[in-house]
């Protein structure tokens, strides 16, 4: 392992943090929520951290693939412990195990809180909450590959290791331009949504805060009944518009800008979101017409929540506790499965699925045939036996984290719905699930045990486990 | 600017990868076996596409439509043909294309230009040119030449003549008036420009710069012996020793050629194909194992004055270098292709010179991409590197000064230069000049920069920003 090489880039991540908690330090200074010298604390021990660690000097400037998943990893751990400090310092909290998991649903866009009263929070911390989102929905090692001129072509393996998906890929020839491209895409899709919703008539600081929640498909709002509580119909249209824009494949937007139309629309992953999208929508909206003035409303609230859940945000504008056990169980499957593979949502994501039930079907047909040959492919193209393997330990590493959670859960004796939807709303950073921690709800009541072990399954989940997994290895502590 | 490789081999790797180095160059590499990705193309930051290269569909995604170069490296001439011709068709501007069957060689490249094709890369041919050009320059190891030839940078090793050099500082062995330009000493793997009070060691490298004449008579000075190469012994009897024979004919004619190859078809077909020419006289092949003791002694191994090891075997051609070597043969060539050439050089092998066919056709890809993109208002005529290590590369760069240049008409003591910038050689007027503190340059000359580590693009590029 290359440490030097890991701790100087680890000091950078630590740097760019200090950068970023400049924007909620000014939002502090102008609503003046007296949480000012929370940021100016944290800036400080950030700015010191990462200038100490960012003067390494490492002899051996590449990385191999070991070596980057260690950095995405160890760099998420830190971002988070570094990102509670202004919590811990402004005092809302009740412990540092609090800070932690607050700041840790934050970068890893989950949005669970531990909060029972947001709205008595300053709007300094209220605006750090939300913009850790953003940072964290397309990744802080992107953003060092986009703007860090030292970065140099071995560091596609960064890239993999952050972005969601099976085999992410850059989208033009340079790890930089690929970068900055997404970078740019996601910046400009963010600025429209800010507009559009203060054209909706939130106001300025709400445009902001819920723009960056729906664009990292986190979650954190500042009301307590999140998005019902502004009860703003075009907001929320403009809303689920944009949940379901951000759940889709960023490289996809590029071929939009290469006048590849073609090769947009018949993208199969995005077809089976739209349809899955829709039929769930169908499913809930006459599931749930009764509880509901008239089928318009109905239409309203379902389609929000559907793609709240399935673009795995968590913005709920309505409780749907409450709602029959179809559309709960039509909601929990749209969590397993997530959105497209390179968004900045979280799942198991569709394009794994569907790779599966090919090879399903491949490997069915080899029953009545046992001599032929067929392969599996994806919009054309080949699907190496590799990554059909790999998708399917995938699902192994998903579900048997989610198992040995859920055991490690129950010990402190909640009903199985609220420990079992706790731990895969976690997993696919959903941040709602339903029970105790539906969205009415929060994660306030859990022990602190039981909040470590949440806080593992969003990094690990954020990071589709492998970079979070090798730290554990002996391997990766081994010179 | 973009560029298409198609096939990744050794060549093909090779380019893609020191194109993919430069930061304005987008490469897309083509290659039918995907399982190249994983092997080889992931560390480089290029895309992949797999698929044929000459397919209609495949060309299309790697972008040939908007390309601006294709170069073609598989291992069928035919196809490398085909896809240059389509991907030329498809609207890339400009092609490049591997051929290396001798039948193929045109003599007129306007047949080639006909076809699409801009220019026809041949690694064995342009490896045997470059054996060539060492043979025939054997009082230095290596050799790069500038302005039409006019001025030399040259290297050698101070290990063969230690007495002129090991304990001396750079002043009292360079005097000023001897028209000689110092311009970088390699030392265990590094890269150093030497200013006045610089000590020489024993296992230094000297690259000076200067006239060809003053070279020689520097070299005679140090008591270098220049002749060229009489008594040539070729071991291994491939494509590239074929077009070898063919060069040192036509520029050494006194020169004696043993030609060992292990394969008596591959002799006897060599043979034939060169019989036509007047070189029976000097050529002889014999049917036989190079890596035998005895046979390389009954063939006068000791007589030699140069020894080429060109076998498809890195291991064996390293194994008769060292046993020429310890004969006592002055002048080794040694052709690697796997092995990679600075772990031969930590082994501790010097062996002379170490020559891979894929870094060579490289260097030619990458002169042509610099052409294209300095052909407007860059001013920059040629790049060579002439090293590589692990403190970063050593380039020479040829540059035209024209009128823009902000460092023109001053004392070059008084500009600011960057570090690791050296003026080399001014050459005004068909004159050749040395630069001292006091000498300006000026519009119209070709200025020759040693630059380490600095991306030079253009002549106000060498001053501190």
């Amino acid at each position: 392992m290359n440490y030097k090489l890991i701790f100087k880039l680890i000091g950078n991540v630590l740097r760019i943090e200090a950068l970023f908690m400049l924007f909620p330090l000014a939002v502090s200074f102008i609503y003046g929520g007296g949480d000012h010298p929370a940021f100016l604390w944290s800036i400080l021990i950030l700015a010191a951290a990462g200038t100490i660690l960012a003067k390494l000097n490492p002899k051996n400037k590449n990385f191999r693939t070991r070596d980057a998943f260690v950095v995405a990893g160890f760099s998420w751990i830190m971002l988070s412990l570094f990102g509670a400090l202004p919590f811990y310092f402004s005092g809302y909290f009740n412990s540092f195990i609090d800070c932690v998991f607050e700041s840790i649903s934050g970068f890893s866009t989950t949005g669970s809180s531990v909060l029972t009263n947001v709205e008595v929070l300053p709007k300094g911390i209220l605006f750090w909450r939300s913009f850790s989102h953003w940072i964290g929905g397309m990744g802080i090692l992107v953003f060092i590959i986009a703007v860090m001129p030292s970065i140099n072509a071995s560091s596609v393996n960064l890239l993999r290791a952050e972005s969601t998906g099976p085999s992410p890929d850059k989208i033009v020839p340079k790890i930089r331009e690929t970068a900055r491209i997404m970078y740019t895409i996601y910046f400009a899709m963010t600025v429209i949504l800010i507009i559009l919703l203060k054209i909706a008539g939130l106001s300025i600081f709400d445009s902001f805060t819920n723009a960056f929640s729906v664009a990292g498909t986190g979650g954190f709002s500042n009301t307590n009944a999140s998005i019902g509580g502004y009860n703003n119909i075009v907001a929320e249209i403009i809303m689920t518009v944009f949940m379901f824009l951000f759940g889709i494949n960023f490289s996809l937007y590029f071929t939009l800008f290469g006048r590849k139309f073609t090769k947009f629309a018949n993208d199969i992953e995005l077809k089976i979101y739209l349809g899955i999208v829709i039929t769930a929508i169908l499913i809930i909206t006459i599931n749930i017409s009764g509880l509901y003035n008239g089928i318009w409303e109905a239409l309203r609230h379902s389609s929000f929540q559907v793609t709240s859940i399935i673009s795995t945000t968590g913005f709920a504008t309505t409780d749907f506790n409450l709602w029959p056990t179809l559309s709960k169980s039509v909601l929990i499957f749209l969590m397993f499965t997530g959105c497209c593979a390179g968004s900045t949502g979280g799942g198991i994501k569709l394009i794994r699925f569907i790779i599966l039930f090919r090879a399903a079907k491949v490997e069915l047909g080899k029953i009545f045939h046992p001599g032929s040959v067929k392969t599996v492919s994806i919009n054309g193209k080949k699907v190496s036996n590799d990554i059909v393997s790999k998708t399917a330990l995938f699902f192994f590493i998903y579900f048997a984290i989610f198992f040995v959670s859920l055991l490690l859960i129950s010990i402190e004796n909640k009903d199985i719905v609220s420990s079992a939807t706790a731990v895969i709303a976690s997993l696919s950073n959903v941040g709602p699930g339903l029970g105790i921690v539906g969205p009415t709800g929060n994660y306030a009541t859990f022990s602190s045990f039981s909040k470590i072990v949440l806080s593992f399954c969003m990094i690990a989940g954020r990071l589709e486990f492998f970079p979070l997994l090798v730290l554990f290895t002996p391997h990766a502590w081994k010179r | 600017m973009k560029i298409i490789v198609v096939g990744c081999g050794k060549i093909g790797y090779t380019i893609a990868k020191v194109l993919s180095e430069k930061e304005d160059i987008h490469v897309t590499v083509v290659d039918n076996n995907p399982n190249i990705f994983n092997k080889a193309v992931e560390p480089i930051d290029v895309i992949f596409i797999s698929g044929n290269g000459a397919n209609e569909k495949t060309l299309i995604e790697a972008g040939a439509k908007d390309a601006d170069l294709i170069v073609s490296t598989t291992n069928a001439d035919e196809l490398n043909v085909l896809c240059c011709i389509m991907a030329e068709r498809l609207g890339t501007k400009h092609s490049i294309a591997r051929v290396r069957n001798p039948e193929y060689m045109l003599e007129y490249n306007k047949l080639w230009k006909d076809l699409g094709i801009d220019m026809v890369i041949n690694p064995e041919r342009q490896t045997a040119r470059e054996i060539s050009r060492i043979l025939r320059y054997r009082a230095a190891d290596d050799i790069v030449t500038f302005i039409g030839e006019r001025v030399e940078l040259v290297s050698f090793k101070v290990s063969e003549t230690p007495e002129y050099f090991v304990g001396k500082s750079v002043s009292q062995v360079f005097d000023s008036n001897m028209g000689i330009l110092l311009a970088i000493v390699e030392r265990e793997n590094q890269a150093l420009i030497p200013n006045g009070d610089f000590i020489f060691k024993e296992s230094d490298i000297i690259w000076i710069m200067g006239r060809p004449s003053q070279i020689m008579k520097f070299f005679t000075l140090i008591k270098r012996r220049s002749k060229k190469a009489q008594e040539i012994m070729v071991i291994g009897g491939g494509k590239i020793t074929h077009y070898l024979v063919e060069l040192l004919n036509r520029h050494t004619t006194k020169a004696n050629i043993k030609i060992i190859e292990k394969d008596r078809n591959k002799c006897e077909s060599l043979c034939e194909a060169l019989s036509s020419s007047s070189l029976e006289r000097h050529c002889l092949f014999i049917h036989g194992d190079g890596t035998n003791e005895e046979l390389l002694i009954d063939e006068g191994i000791d007589r030699m004055d140069a020894c080429v090891c060109l076998t498809d075997r890195d291991e064996e051609n390293v194994f008769i270098s060292l046993y020429a070597m310890r004969r006592g043969v002055k002048k080794i060539i040694t052709k690697i292709n796997y092995i990679h050439q600075n772990m031969a050089k930590n082994l501790g092998l010097w062996l002379g010179n170490i020559i891979t066919p894929q870094d060579i056709t490289a260097k030619t890809v990458i002169r042509y991409v610099d052409g294209l993109s300095g052909a407007v208002g860059r001013n920059i005529i040629t790049v060579h590197q002439i090293y590589s290590g692990d403190d970063g590369n050593v380039e020479a760069i040829e540059v035209q000064v024209n009128k823009k240049a902000k460092c023109i008409d001053m004392p070059i003591k008084k500009l600011r230069l960057k570090k690791g910038i050296l003026i080399g050689c001014i050459s005004r007027d068909f004159d050749v000049i040395i630069p001292s503190g006091e000498t300006q340059i000026r519009i119209g000359d070709r200025v020759i920069i040693i630059s380490k580590n600095n991306d030079i693009r253009e002549l106000d590029d060498i001053l501190e920003s």
